[in-house]
């Protein structure tokens, strides 16, 4: 078990360095000078635009530039933004956590949803609350996002007033040095990041547990007296779950790295608009690091569904 | 189908499974009750006034802020020695009380106000005044508005590192600064209302701990309180402002990027302020809010620049002049602006001092444009080249481009669009290329960073400017140069303005420098509790908040 959490963690290092050199490759490829934009908007004054370029060390060549870069990154420093001036970290941890809360939200609203409407459909398979569950699924999977979002403001901000429209909110609480969103504000974005993940669970679900109840082991376990909900949970659920674990892990890595639109319309304060920001504003050393974080956390989360397999399949662990 | 299960018979014991299941359920359904609780919404204090900002500040450092965002939320918190009434265009006292300008144009002689104070306490002294123009020279990163300074003697010598210090700048006691200048430069004293300007106090901003570019300290009537990055920042009221505080307790900036969100929450009474409607959504947010839009004339242009530097639209003012005549304005304001803005007359746009009035707005004319087309060399656009048209991308400004190039091709003009945005596209305006070809004409909007017609002709006509300086059209002609640098050195405001429309008419009428398209209007959803509202010209966001108060 230890062993194979150390050798998965030190696979993580050249995934890193594979990371780093992409992103650098990219946004050095990108065309702009972010000298010129930084100096001024569409008009600078020559001399300030050189200035800045030896401030940030743009003028040097480009393995110079590689090999600071990575150099600063083996002392795990990010380096500093080109416009806000303070440690790309600092910014990261500012939009990292709201994003993470997010996709937290997202996830167990996905995962709730997901699998109450999947156990619905599948023990009522083609009955109408399967055919209500399809449906409603196959309209949540392809929606954009956008929209989504669009329309739930329009109906649960705009005309019931029931919940606000944008913004984090201050529930005036802090946990580990991280402000809380106001729970109401936190409702929308979350469902609209949702939605998607709610469809498709459900459709997995109901799939995997149509395939479980068809099983043997499910008729033994009847037999033998179960109760209803027991063979369905314990059973045939558990059974049903190994395939949806995978997909859970890749879309919450998604939700991390994917969520700009949901975040600009709700005016989110996420990584996602931090990335976009930057971008625009060739913030090179702020779109490298944000690239290098979600990269890890992917990563990372990867690791962690391994590991629950580990920890669901008694197969596995005797492997 | 309906599994037929018959009831359990023995206790299993737990297992970590279901434990896990049963903590998701029980964690959704906590949610779920949990929604309707928190349901009401935190308050806000009643009474900060709530503006919308399309996007981030880019800096908080008055000396290096360059965009509209920026400058709008910086000018609350600083004050330079004057300011320019952004209703009236006219100069206004701020730090300095009253100034006096010397008969050959030389020296400028500023006397601070009484009781001014940095919001830290300390009184504003004329050593600050000094600290924070040379600042704009020497400091580690050079600011955007350094050139405010270049007719101020000894600025070059200073700049080369010559001399330590500015030698035309000096405090000669602490409420008198003197400012000697090299030439007479007619546009010093308004170029000195810009936010770069700013003073700031030198205790802070020349110390070592760069506290300040979070947190800035300086003397207006409003505080810096708190910045939430992609959330809101805060000002509150300061009471030390003398001789008048404001009335308003604060102002929140919500940073709200998309407009259909940002709509929606004026609607619900989240925004006080709010800048900008959805394309397509303009009348019927007249129609909804009625008195509550506001839509003023702004010192903002917008125009295709002519790439005055490569054939086929070097050389040849009758290419030039056909393909003006070619667009229709009237359709492309009325219908794709919505009626936002209206046609341009020229270079200076409504409401800019020296604005001529008398001049007619441009027209179409087909028939006309055609001939000249023909006299150019180009019957019916024959043996032409595409012509390659680059603009920054913006779902809007695609929309007029793409009306002009529908308009063009009526008379056998062929467009090719390129769009690009950020500092690809400053690349390739400064550049004057798109991959390697040249362009021949860029789309580009231009807001006067201060109220003066040098803002305008001075900056993109001056042949020294070609490039990154301003002058993106490579426009070069030796007798604009002349009169321009002679309206610098005229006094009278009249008279400049006279050389300045003469600029004008050698540019736009003479030369067709450029395809002229639209003067811009702003506008302003304003709620109905804000009280003291004046119509604001000077469009780079600077609005008098100190004016304003709220109904209760």
């Amino acid at each position: 078990m230890w062993g194979f959490l150390g050798r998965r963690l030190l696979q993580l290092l050249p995934v890193w360095l594979a990371t780093a050199l992409i992103v650098w490759g990219m946004v050095f490829a990108l065309p702009g000078d972010p000298a010129a934009l930084l100096a001024g908007h569409q008009r600078a004054d020559p001399q300030v635009v050189a200035a800045i370029r030896i401030e940030w060390g743009l003028d040097r060549p480009w393995p110079q530039q590689l090999a600071t870069y990575l150099g600063r990154l083996l002392r795990f420093d990010l380096g500093h933004s080109y416009v806000q001036r303070r440690d790309v970290t600092e910014i990261l941890g500012d939009h990292f956590p709201p994003t993470l809360l997010l996709a937290l939200a997202a996830m167990a609203l996905a995962t709730g949803g997901g699998l109450v409407a999947g156990i619905v459909a599948a023990v009522w398979r083609g009955r109408w609350p399967d055919r209500l569950v399809r449906m409603a699924a196959a309209v949540t999977t392809s929606a954009p996002g956008f929209w989504v979002a669009i329309v739930l403001v329009l109906i649960f901000a705009s005309t019931l007033r029931w919940l606000p429209g944008l913004g984090y909110g201050d529930s005036g609480i802090e946990i580990l040095g991280v402000r809380m969103p106001a729970l109401a504000h936190l409702v929308l974005p979350a469902l609209s990041l949702s939605l998607f993940g709610i469809g498709m669970m459900a459709r997995l679900v109901r799939a995997s547990l149509v395939d479980a109840l068809g099983h043997g082991y499910v008729k033994a376990a009847q037999a033998r007296g179960a109760g209803p909900l027991r063979v369905i949970v314990v059973h045939a659920l558990r059974n049903a779950l190994l395939p949806l674990l995978t997909w859970s892990g890749l879309h919450f890595a998604a939700l991390l790295g994917g969520a700009v639109a949901t975040e600009i319309v709700f005016s989110w304060p996420g990584l996602g608009r931090a990335m976009v920001t930057a971008i625009a504003q060739r913030d090179l050393p702020v779109v490298e690091g944000a690239v290098i974080l979600l990269a890890t956390v992917f990563v990372i989360v990867n690791l962690l569904v391994d590991l629950s397999y580990v920890l669901l399949d008694p197969r596995l662990r005797r492997a | 189908m309906r599994p037929r299960l018959p009831r359990r018979c023995r206790e299993a014991p737990p297992h970590p499974l279901r434990t896990a299941v049963a903590a998701v359920f029980a964690a959704v359904a906590a949610l779920g009750a949990l929604a309707p609780a928190a349901c009401s919404r935190a308050p806000e204090p009643p009474d900060l006034l709530r503006v919308r900002l399309p996007h981030e500040p880019s800096t908080l450092d008055p000396a290096l802020s360059r965009d509209v965002t920026s400058i709008g939320v910086l000018t609350p918190i600083f004050e330079t020695l004057v300011k320019v009434d952004p209703s009236t265009l006219e100069l206004r006292p701020a730090l300095a009380q009253q100034w006096e300008v010397s008969e050959d144009g030389l020296t400028y002689t500023f006397h601070l106000r009484e009781g001014a104070r940095f919001h830290h306490g300390r009184e504003v002294e004329a050593q600050d005044v000094v600290f924070s123009l040379t600042r704009l020279l020497s400091s580690d990163r050079p600011s955007p508005g350094a050139e405010i300074l270049d007719p101020v003697a000894g600025a070059d010598e200073f700049r080369n590192a010559d001399a330590d210090r500015l030698e035309g700048l000096e405090a000669l006691d602490s409420r008198t600064v003197r400012i000697r200048l090299e030439r007479p430069y007619a546009p010093f004293l308004v170029r000195l209302t810009t936010i770069h300007a700013a003073v700031v106090p030198r205790d802070i901003y020349g110390g070592p701990e760069k506290e300040y570019v979070r947190q800035p300290v300086g003397s207006g009537p409003f505080r810096f309180a708190e910045w939430r990055p992609a959330q809101w920042l805060r000002l509150e009221r300061f009471s030390g402002y003398a001789p008048v505080a404001a009335q308003l307790a604060g102002i929140q900036f919500r940073i709200i990027e998309d407009q259909v969100a940002a709509l929606e929450e004026f609607r619900r009474g989240g925004l006080d302020f709010l800048d900008e409607v959805p394309p397509g959504r303009v009348s019927s947010t007249i129609e909804e809010f009625g008195e509550l839009y506001h839509r003023w004339n702004t010192l903002t242009t917008s125009h295709l620049l002519f790439n005055n530097s490569v054939p086929p639209l070097a050389g040849n003012v009758l290419l030039r002049r056909a393909l003006n005549l070619a667009v229709n304005r009237q359709r492309l304001c009325e219908v794709l602006l919505e009626g936002l803005h209206v046609p341009a007359s020229g270079i200076l746009p409504h409401g800019m001092p020296g604005f001529d009035p008398g001049r007619p707005a441009y027209r179409e004319n087909l028939e006309e444009a055609r001939r000249l087309l023909a006299e150019a060399g180009y019957p019916n656009g024959d043996k032409l080249p595409p012509l390659l048209l680059l603009f920054n991308t913006n779902p809007r400004v695609q929309r007029i481009v793409e009306q002009v190039q529908i308009d063009l091709a009526r008379i056998g003009v062929r467009l090719e669009l390129r769009s690009a945005d950020g500092a690809a596209f400053l690349e390739a305006l400064t550049s004057g290329e798109w991959g390697g070809r040249p362009l021949h004409m860029v789309r580009l909007g231009w807001s006067a960073d201060y109220p003066d017609p040098d803002s305008f002709l001075g900056v993109q006509l001056l042949s020294r400017n070609a490039g990154l300086a301003g002058n993106f059209s490579r426009y070069s002609n030796p007798e604009v140069d002349a009169l321009i640098e002679k309206a610098r050195r005229t006094l009278d405001a009249e008279q400049r303005y006279t050389l300045y429309r003469e600029v004008e008419r050698l540019a736009a009428d003479r030369d067709v420098c450029w395809l002229f398209l639209y003067f811009h209007r702003s506008q302003l959803l304003v709620s109905s509790r804000v009280q003291g509202l004046v119509p604001v010209v000077l469009g780079n966001g600077v609005f008098p908040y100190e004016q304003l108060s709220l109904a209760p």
